[in-house]
């Protein structure tokens, strides 16, 4: 009695489980039927047809994985048109597109090499970020490639900067992201002083507008980096670019008079009570918010805040002027703070290299002229006839002359450390900010918890 | 004697349940997709955490063998200011203890006492644990804002304007800004906890104390208390879990630390090493910790209520 019922009940579980798997397996069967249903229309046609099926199978096709999703964002808005524009101009090579949001992207990217699921393209951000990867042996050095092609002419010089590892090309740049000194012309003229040519000036007409009660500079604090990009300039003034890049790479000591100089000048903004100390609690989204409302007269970021500022319906609309960050009367004045640190890709198993390298050739140069026409960055790529820059908006013109009056470059300083380093050093700047530490005590910490790790 | 055919059907089925409730073989089958779940799901993954905490690995590169060097630099040499974060979590356990369950406990012996729109304030008290912590997040991010939030816009009314500041960007107040919502928003599911825990004991009980004269507060101490004590445990227990585990809130309105890692918790720094360090075997020895603090916590709170059980 006691057997039966046990095994009447074991058959009930495998019933209902195999009904399931009835269930889908007749799900399956309709698919299948569906294929070989198409499968028998193109059977009966004649050689014609045969060819043109061998020609499908020959297109080839990439898969492609990318972080620019949303709506919203400017980048996003350009890859769109990209993408868009994709099939047209790219009959002979068809790619899969998957797009995942930017937080956990380069994880995702790891684990999916790790589990050779990878894409054949995808794009990343450079330095620190892409490293393990590219020491992995992941990712397939484009120097040939690029010889081939003669790539080289194409693109600006230095942009692949952030995408080289031991003299070797990893990535095709795309948008070259520049820090600019956005100043709101409107509260200039309350206060009734001009914009800041030399640190000085600036100094002095932080004292005017605290005098009106008008904020002077943003400093949106939470995220730290909108605040690191105030003493990395003043650092790119002192010492020069080249001199931070090799810093940065550990080729020099960040224990050195013109970064202590540095952290200093930015010491000398804190006292002259340069920003609202509250606005350091808040995340970059609503100091730019502020800003575009009105809420500081000055601010230092990047070529994204351009998208966000020349929005018609923003109050601060029209009212902006584009500036080089003020000048310290050294020989670094010219340097500019950016560069180009997102590219393109390809996986080191990627076996037809050239077509691969001609897909991801189109998307960074499309990338490139799109994000120029939107707004939301700056060119990696030369323009040549087929780009259409007549029509510019006048913001992104004025980029244009400060990135062409520009002599040397170094990328953002988080980007180029990458990880914990990155996180280290936003995190004494902030200290350094809020006189938590004295310049000395910041370049000596500097130099033992970033460089000598 | 079983008669009607009701009768025999609904024996029968007692039989059969019996016999089958009876065998091992029958429970295992039932009991094997859940085994194979959790296996696959939570017991391989924990498995892997402790392998990978012995090993110096970027997620990608070769796993480099390193013995107990992970959970030394985190214990020994405070790497990433692991104690900072463990400081934490034990303030967190200490509100959750001396601040969210006495108030919890409260709540639910004034509901219990059969008080106007008993419902209604339940339903109140629990509205923020159903409420999504993202969007608790945002709220309190909204109230503590400096210049628009609710908060110093109430200090400046009242003409104490010296006190408001950033709460969220002052390191001296920061961490009580962060604590206070996932005080709050607990409050009310302990309370529906202890609430039912009390409702469950026999009103007879409480109605004879009150004939014999005894007080509100005398019924509170010697009968609610002891009498919900496996209750006390299961909140206790959960609340103390929860308080090292937080995560969520912490990334939203500290965005995981700030400023300057005063707000930093256990799990975020875990989160910190593993996404934005890549570092895995780093990453999972502060899990692994974690997991060792919760299973600590829950044998030790078992021990102490040991004796209260009746």
């Amino acid at each position: 009695m006691k057997k039966a019922i046990v095994i009447s009940m074991i058959l009930c579980l495998l019933l209902s489980i195999f009904s399931t798997a009835g269930c889908s397996s007749d799900v399956n069967k309709q698919t299948d039927t569906q294929t070989s249903a198409e499968g028998k229309t193109a059977e009966p046609a004649s050689s014609v047809g045969q060819s043109t099926q061998e020609q499908k199978t020959e297109t080839p096709t990439l898969t492609l994985w990318h972080y620019w999703t949303g709506e919203t964002d400017g980048n996003a808005i350009a890859f769109k048109k990209v993408l868009e524009s994709y099939p047209n101009d790219n009959p002979d090579i068809k790619i899969n597109v998957s797009g995942f949001p930017g937080a956990d992207y380069t994880t995702k990217l790891k684990i999916a090499f790790a589990a050779n699921e990878a894409p054949d393209i995808f794009n990343i951000q450079g330095a620190g970020n892409m490293e393990p990867l590219v020491t992995a042996g992941k990712i397939l050095p484009l120097n040939d490639l690029m010889d081939k092609y003669q790539t080289n002419d194409k693109i600006l010089p230095g942009s692949t900067n952030a995408f080289t590892f031991s003299d070797k090309v990893y990535g095709l740049p795309t948008i070259t992201g520049l820090a600019i000194f956005f100043c709101n012309t409107e509260l200039f003229e309350k206060a009734g002083v001009e914009i800041p040519n030399t640190f000085d000036e600036l100094l002095y007409v932080i004292q005017k507008f605290n005098e009106k009660g008008i904020t002077p500079m943003m400093f949106a604090g939470k995220e730290l980096w909108p605040v690191m990009f105030y003493y990395d300039i003043l650092a790119i003034r002192t010492a020069g670019s080249k001199k931070c890049v090799d810093a940065l790479q550990g080729r020099e000591s960040f224990d050195q008079p013109e970064f202590v100089e540095a952290a200093r000048l930015l010491q000398q903004l804190t006292d002259a009570e340069a920003y609202n100390k509250s606005d350091l609690s808040i995340n970059w989204d609503e100091g730019v918010q502020k800003f575009a409302q009105g809420g500081a007269a000055m601010l230092f970021n990047g070529t994204w805040v351009t998208g966000i500022i020349s929005d018609p319906n923003v109050p601060v609309a029209g009212k902006i002027e584009l500036r080089a960050f003020p000048a310290i009367g050294g020989q670094y004045d010219n340097d500019l703070f950016g560069g180009c640190f997102e590219c393109f890709c390809i996986s080191a198993s990627v076996k037809d290299t050239d077509t691969a390298y001609k897909a991801i050739s189109y998307l960074s140069k499309k990338m490139s002229y799109e994000s120029l026409i939107n707004g939301n960055g700056l060119p990696a790529w030369k323009t040549d006839s087929s780009d259409d820059i007549s029509n510019l908006d006048p913001l992104v013109q004025q980029q244009l002359n400060l990135l062409n009056q520009g002599k040397d470059m170094c990328l953002w300083w988080d980007t180029v450390l990458g990880g914990k380093k990155a996180d280290i050093h936003k995190a004494l700047v902030m200290k350094l900010v809020t006189k938590e530490i004295t310049p000395e005590e910041y370049c000596k910490q500097m130099q033992d918890q970033v460089n000598e790790q | 004697m079983l008669s009607t055919p009701y009768e025999i059907q609904f024996g029968v089925k007692l039989i059969i349940m019996d016999k089958l409730l009876g065998s091992k073989k029958t429970i295992a089958i039932f009991v094997l997709p859940g085994v194979i779940f959790f296996t696959l799901m939570i017991f391989i993954p924990i498995i892997a955490s402790v392998a990978f905490s012995f090993f110096e690995w970027d997620g990608i590169g070769k796993m480099q063998f390193i013995g107990f060097q992970n959970f030394r630099s985190l214990l020994q040499d405070n790497i990433d200011n692991y104690w900072i974060s463990v400081k934490n979590t034990v303030i967190m356990a200490l509100l959750t203890a001396g601040v969210q369950l006495p108030l919890a406990f409260i709540l639910a012996v004034v509901l219990s006492e059969g008080i106007k729109g008993e419902g209604f304030f339940r339903t109140v008290y629990f509205t923020p644990v159903v409420v999504s912590s993202s969007v608790i997040g945002l709220l309190f991010l909204k109230i503590y804002n400096p210049d628009y939030g609710i908060l110093n816009v109430i200090l400046k009314h009242l003409g104490l304007e010296s006190l408001t500041t950033a709460w969220l960007g002052n390191p001296k107040t920061a961490l009580a800004a962060l604590f206070f919502p996932i005080v709050w928003q607990y409050i009310g599911y302990h309370m529906l906890l202890l609430y039912a825990g009390i409702k469950s004991i026999s009103p007879e009980i409480f109605e004879s104390a009150k004939i014999d004269g005894a007080k509100l507060s005398t019924i509170v101490r010697k009968i609610t208390l002891p009498m919900i004590a496996p209750m006390i445990e299961v909140c206790l227990t959960l609340g103390i879990i929860g308080s090292i585990k937080i995560f969520d809130l912490s990334i939203i309105l500290t965005n995981n630390g700030e400023p300057l890692g005063a707000t930093l918790v256990q799990a975020g720094l875990m989160y910190k090493q593993i996404f934005q360090y890549g570092m895995y075997g780093l990453g999972s020895a502060t899990s692994i910790l974690i997991i060792i603090q919760c299973l600590l916590v829950t044998v030790i709170l078992q021990r102490i209520f040991k004796n209260t059980r009746i």
